[in-house]
């Protein structure tokens, strides 16, 4: 049985969805000046949905393929969300700069997202340390990321926000081979 | 959400997840840290697992807890852990029990 959250993000996902095909397929029939990059929107949306239809077996049953899809459904939402803007911004009814920003909060958002359920996910409890590692990581990149985009000056927003996300990915590998090589130096323990 | 708040909200509840950061504990090794009875504690473990904060498998006999939290649930323990009440237990005093009706005395593996 769904979850509030997951109807909310499937009806999120279909909504987007039948929003950029419609818009795709109107701007297909009445701009001629890159009609292939409509049918490219178009074209990413359907084989979203195939890979959502395609992932998880029977999810209703199955956890794991209950998590994969729900991804793969954050997923729609977010290129439907990108693929949006990208079409808003073709018709010139916002500027360079509203499209950049929206771009990058969106994704950083997404990060956030996917990342914060990592340590949830099925796994041994040996790697739980590990995946709380990276989950928080990826967190508090993915907020950087999304804050940077918005309240930076747009000429450091498109250098910061990556940096940003790179030395959360760095400090969480750190910290991840620090905890490995502690692990491995503690002795077991002796039996009597 | 309603059940993470609810299970968030108790400072037992809290320490059992602080206790568990640590790696994976028996009922029995969570229980000898606190001074309730056990079919308290069996209700704490209930109540968690029914906000998808642990999960439990089974060893042997014995029933083994791991945590299972999102970074969100995390923050929202520690907001509650220093906003709310104190967490230890008092030295040699008993937690105020919470109300369960049905609870049933267990053995001491079988939580």
């Amino acid at each position: 049985m769904k979850t509030t959250s997951e109807k909310l993000a499937l009806l999120l996902a279909v909504t987007l969805s039948v929003c950029v095909v419609c818009a795709s397929s109107y701007l297909y029939l009445v701009d001629h000046e890159r009609p292939q990059q409509y049918l490219m929107a178009i074209a990413l949306v359907c084989f979203a949905w195939t890979m959502r239809h395609f992932t998880g077996g029977n999810a209703e049953k199955n956890p794991a393929g209950r998590e994969a899809r729900r991804d793969v459904t954050l997923g729609i939402v977010f290129a439907c969300l990108l693929l949006s803007i990208g079409l808003i911004a073709r018709q010139g009814w916002i500027g360079d700069q509203f499209r950049g920003r929206g771009i990058g909060f969106f994704t950083g958002v997404f990060v956030v997202l996917l990342a914060n359920v990592i340590p949830k996910r099925a796994g041994s409890a040996s790697n739980l340390a590990i995946r709380r590692i990276g989950g928080w990581a990826l967190v508090l990149g993915g907020l950087g990321y999304a804050l940077a985009s918005l309240l930076l000056p747009l000429a450091y927003a498109n250098s910061a926000a990556p940096l940003i996300m790179v030395f959360a990915m760095a400090y969480a590998v750190a910290r991840v081979f620090w905890f490995i090589r502690k692990s491995r130096s503690i002795p077991p323990p002796l039996s009597e | 959400m309603n059940k993470v708040f609810k299970a968030l909200a108790d400072p037992t509840r809290r320490q059992v997840l602080a206790l568990l950061k640590n790696g994976p504990l028996t009922a029995g090794e969570l229980a000898d840290h606190f001074d309730v009875s056990k079919p308290t504690m069996s209700a704490h473990f209930t109540i968690l697992r029914e906000a998808d904060l642990i999960a439990s498998s089974k060893r042997g006999k014995s029933v083994v807890y791991c945590l299972k939290l999102s970074v969100l649930e995390e923050t929202l323990a520690g907001f509650a852990e220093l906003l709310g009440i104190q967490a230890k237990a008092p030295p040699g005093g008993q937690l105020a029990e919470p109300t369960f009706s049905n609870a049933k005395e267990s053995d001491e593996n079988d939580f």
